[in-house]
């Protein structure tokens, strides 16, 4: 068991390494002055001065070997410095991320806790009662909730509802502890809509979990020997097909922090998503680079707890 | 020798017989699937759009005409027109070909290399296969849709930074289904038996090993187009797509157009039928091939 706990550790470590060296060797690459085109068509400058230029390119690691540059931006990587950003210069890329994380984990969580309960529903009944009329009208609604855009969605919801009730939802943020109702009032409608992609995905991976065990010859056995549906239902097929939903799902969670970078565009919500897109529009490449980490450590870091888990959850795993 | 004439061309007959039984065995799933079915005449029709595209628009799906901004759809203007007087039936019709040429033929190459890729991967293993793999884990750890963003932003979008951004997010997937089935292929006794026969491993790959493959990069290769399409529509609509004013289905659903979309809900309703269609149809495309590709998985 240890030695699996090590090995992954490793692998993770591995793996966040060379996405380090992929998102550097990325941004070194852009063509021409890059600092030069990121403060004229970053919004500030009108006119740049050859300090504020040299003091961005000394930020940035462009006066350095590139090996150099890589082992301090990597070293801050560890200390959570990744230097400053070069649009908002008085403020470290890290304290920003930190700053935005809270609209972006609270849609998470409100579309996770809309989706789950529902779509964990939805996909056992789905495998239940396979082939029948509950579950075909299940498996469209699933397909769907995977296939339609969420800002085909959001702006089919906003027009329809400002057509049929002249209705006009708030955009913007407030925090959760400062009014409770204005926040929820901003979040739901972006919520939903991430809840319904999310659901689509958690349904599918339900019923085929759910189907899987549903043929195995101990949930036979457990029906010949006279139990109730109800009860092989509880404890034999559900105990063992959450196993894999559990890890599944966890890995959907995480890319629900992600998934949300266009509703935060759409609905103006201040969190990292939208940070990352504006740091991409105003070629703020430090805040990109952080911002890509930032996501890609959360998957890595997910990962890790999802295999570990599976490991502990289910017994028959070998540490191979 | 006339002997071994005879079993040639009975063999020859078992040969096509077999290819008959098959043939009908897939009718007889095919018909059992109406959706599936359904889905694939609707990629049919999406392609044939693509290649028809120019024929087929009624208007110049980029000339602005001030005379007649906004409006409602009509005999003239099926769809309507949009905020600078362009007809949005024509100019879905060309965003038609932008996103199914772009899915394509990121699919082709994407699907392509990472079946190279996870072919060597999984027969050689090893170094080499520890490092592709790890590689591979590290680019799946970036969310699709900021890797892509951050791709195309640094190289400038269009067209082909699209396309082969696409493939760098379509390829870790491929070879990792492709090294998986591989692994599994090689240790048939047929595989054995040939390689004890002194095939090489090129042939071996090949002949031997390739057609196993097939199956799961059809499938998921169906998919895959779905995702591109979607996710260079999300390019579109977050202004990094192909830059207007050529007409992509995500850039009809943003800029100018958000703002008259109450009043004219014309003019965002077609492009995102569209795209919401295509990529369901690519899905449900797919499924229904996973169902008959793979009887292991049928209805599950």
């Amino acid at each position: 068991m240890w030695r699996y706990v090590v090995r992954r550790l490793v692998g993770a470590a591995l793996v966040l390494w060379l996405v380090s060296v992929f998102v550097f060797v990325v941004i070194r690459a852009l063509p021409g002055d890059a600092v030069l085109s990121a403060l004229t068509e970053g919004g500030r400058g009108v006119a740049i001065s050859r300090e504020d230029l040299e003091e961005a390119r000394e930020a940035m690691g462009l006066n350095e070997p590139i090996v150099v540059a890589y082992m301090k931006w990597a070293g801050g990587f560890i200390t959570g410095d990744l230097g400053t950003s070069l649009i908002d210069r008085d403020a470290r890329v890290s304290t920003r991320i930190v700053k935005a994380l809270n609209p972006t984990i609270e849609l998470a969580l409100l579309a996770a806790m809309i989706g789950l309960p529902i779509a964990l529903t939805l996909g056992i009944v789905s495998a239940v009662k396979q082939d029948t009329v509950f579950d075909y009208p299940l498996r469209v609604l699933a397909i769907v909730g995977i296939s339609v855009p969420s800002f085909v969605l959001a702006t089919a919801l906003l027009t329809f509802t400002s057509i049929t009730w002249g209705y006009a939802p708030q955009f913007g943020w407030v925090p959760l502890w400062e009014d409770p109702v204005r926040n929820l009032g901003l979040l739901y409608m972006p919520a939903l809509i991430l809840a319904f992609n999310f659901s689509g995905t958690v349904t599918r991976m339900t019923r085929s979990a759910v189907l899987e065990v549903i043929r195995e010859d101990y949930v036979r056995t457990a029906h010949s020997k006279g139990l109730s549906f109800a009860v092989v239902l509880r404890r034999h097929i559900l105990r063992n097909a959450l196993i894999s939903v559990t890890t599944l799902v966890g890995l959907q969670l995480v890319f629900l922090l992600s998934g949300s970078l266009i509703l935060e565009v759409i609905f103006a919500l201040p969190g990292v998503g939208q940070m990352t897109f504006t740091a991409i529009q105003q070629r703020d490449y430090p805040q990109v680079m952080a911002n890509t980490m930032f996501f890609a450590t959360a998957v890595v870091v997910m990962n890790l707890v999802v295999d570990l888990g599976y490991a502990v959850l289910d017994p028959r795993v070998k540490y191979s | 020798m006339a002997e071994s004439a005879a079993t040639h061309r009975a063999g020859r007959l078992a040969e096509e017989a077999r290819r008959e039984r098959w043939l009908a065995g897939q009718l007889r799933i095919w018909r059992r699937k109406p959706v599936g079915l359904a889905a694939f005449f609707v990629v049919i029709v999406l392609v044939l759009l693509a290649i028809f595209s120019p024929a087929l628009q009624t208007h110049d799906p980029v000339l602005n005409s001030l005379s007649s901004v906004l409006t409602a759809p009509s005999s003239e203007h099926w769809f309507g027109t949009d905020p600078n007087g362009r007809d949005v039936y024509s100019r879905v019709v060309a965003g038609a070909r932008v996103s199914i040429t772009i899915g394509f033929l990121a699919v082709i190459v994407g699907i392509s290399a990472g079946l190279t890729i996870g072919m060597m991967s999984g027969y050689f293993g090893g170094g080499g296969d520890y490092a592709i793999q790890r590689v591979t884990d590290a680019i799946m750890s970036i969310p699709g849709l900021i890797l892509l963003l951050a791709i195309v932003s640094v190289l400038e979008p269009n067209l082909y930074t699209i396309i082969f951004a696409l493939c760098i997010f379509i390829m870790p997937t491929t070879i990792r289904v492709v090294r998986g089935e591989v692994i599994v292929s090689k240790e048939r006794e047929y595989v054995h038996a040939a390689r004890a026969m002194g095939a090489q491993p090129l042939r071996l790959m090949l002949r031997h090993i390739l057609p196993n493959v097939m199956a799961p990069i059809l499938i998921l290769a169906s998919v895959a187009v779905g995702q591109a399409i979607l996710l260079e529509a999300s390019l579109g609509f977050l202004g990094l797509g192909v830059p207007p004013p050529d007409p992509t289905w995500g850039n009809m659903l943003s800029g100018s157009n958000r703002r008259y979309m109450a009043e004219a809900p014309w003019i965002v309703a077609a492009p995102g039928l569209a795209i919401t269609l295509t990529v369901l149809a690519f899905n449900m495309f797919g499924d229904a091939l996973r169902d008959v590709l793979d009887p292991r998985l049928r209805g599950r």
